[in-house]
């Protein structure tokens, strides 16, 4: 039962590929929903307008049969089937462009379904400073933004993009960071801190948190 | 040509179907790389769920595929 105690959840790929060990989703989210009106409009009116070609044609009467007519109706459905197919893979890909929040790290992933999966991450310790950007009337109303966050080393900062509560995301960055500060000076003083999971351990039997602790702000305080 | 036309519309709606399942497919071997607890915070408007979306995309590409297929059936026979 000892061994059982001392013992550390391995989160090694639990909730995305490359998870350490150690590390502990803390908060997850996509982008803001209003990043798909400008193509949910296009969509709209370009599917209107070829649906009403296509109800034209069929409407047509005695032409209906002609070579014409048909090379026509082929071309406006295939035209709706492409128009179709680039609204659901965006639609999908919305759910694939994910920024994760760990105890150790930050990581943007930018992936659609065929063409890119970048990812990109940030280490806590080497996070310098976060601003959040959040100027406009809509980012304001609707309550969206984006966080930069700028690292101690040379290389570029990280851009999250039109994130929903920038605000919140802004403290749990900063949170997070905190606490992975604290862990390490722990850590360096030989103090070695047990896992979250086992601190407030009321008996052997709850020594697994549940999946829903790990995720995203409905875990939130206020 | 009206055969070759419909040869056309069949091969458009093979096609846009085998497209559909091969997107259907990857999505799924990427949700189950990255098992997340979903809540009203991550879902597209806050109760969108990916499988609704996953099943009318298969649901509306299914119809249009058929449609486009009946349409043009009648000038290869």
């Amino acid at each position: 039962m000892e061994i059982l105690l001392i013992e550390e959840l391995d989160n090694t790929d639990r909730h995305f590929q490359g998870q350490q060990k150690n590390e502990e989703v803390k908060n997850f989210t996509r982008k803001h929903p209003v990043v798909l009106l400008p193509f949910i409009g296009v969509c709209l009116v370009l599917s209107v307008s070829l649906i009403l070609v296509l109800i034209s044609l069929f409407s047509a009467g005695e032409a209906r049969g002609s070579l014409l007519f048909k090379s026509i109706f082929l071309i406006a459905a295939i035209f709706l089937i492409l128009l179709t197919h680039f609204f659901f893979i965006r639609l999908l890909n919305y759910y694939f462009e994910i920024v994760i929040l760990t105890n150790y790290r930050v990581i943007n992933m930018k992936k659609t379904i065929f063409i890119c999966n970048d990812k990109e991450i940030v280490d806590l310790h080497e996070i310098q400073d976060i601003k959040k950007h959040q100027a406009g009337v809509w980012p304001n109303l609707l309550n969206y933004g984006d966080l930069l966050v700028t690292v101690s080393t040379t290389s570029a900062s990280m851009i999250l993009r039109d994130l929903p509560h920038p605000e919140y995301y802004f403290n749990q960055i900063n949170h997070a960071k905190r606490g992975y500060i604290l862990e390490r000076g722990k850590e360096k003083r030989g103090v070695k801190p047990l896992p979250r999971q086992y601190q407030a351990l009321p008996s052997p039997t709850h020594h697994s948190r549940s999946d829903s602790e790990v995720s995203s702000p409905q875990t939130r305080t206020k | 040509m009206a055969p070759i036309l419909a040869l056309i519309a069949g091969t458009a709606a093979l096609v846009s179907f085998g497209f559909c399942v091969v997107s259907i497919r990857r999505l799924y071997s990427y949700i189950q790389a990255h098992r997340f607890e979903e809540s009203q915070y991550t879902l597209l408007l806050g109760i969108v769920h990916l499988h609704w979306i996953v099943g009318l995309y298969l649901i509306v590409t299914l119809s249009m595929s058929l449609a486009l297929a009946i349409f043009f059936i009648p000038d290869l026979l």
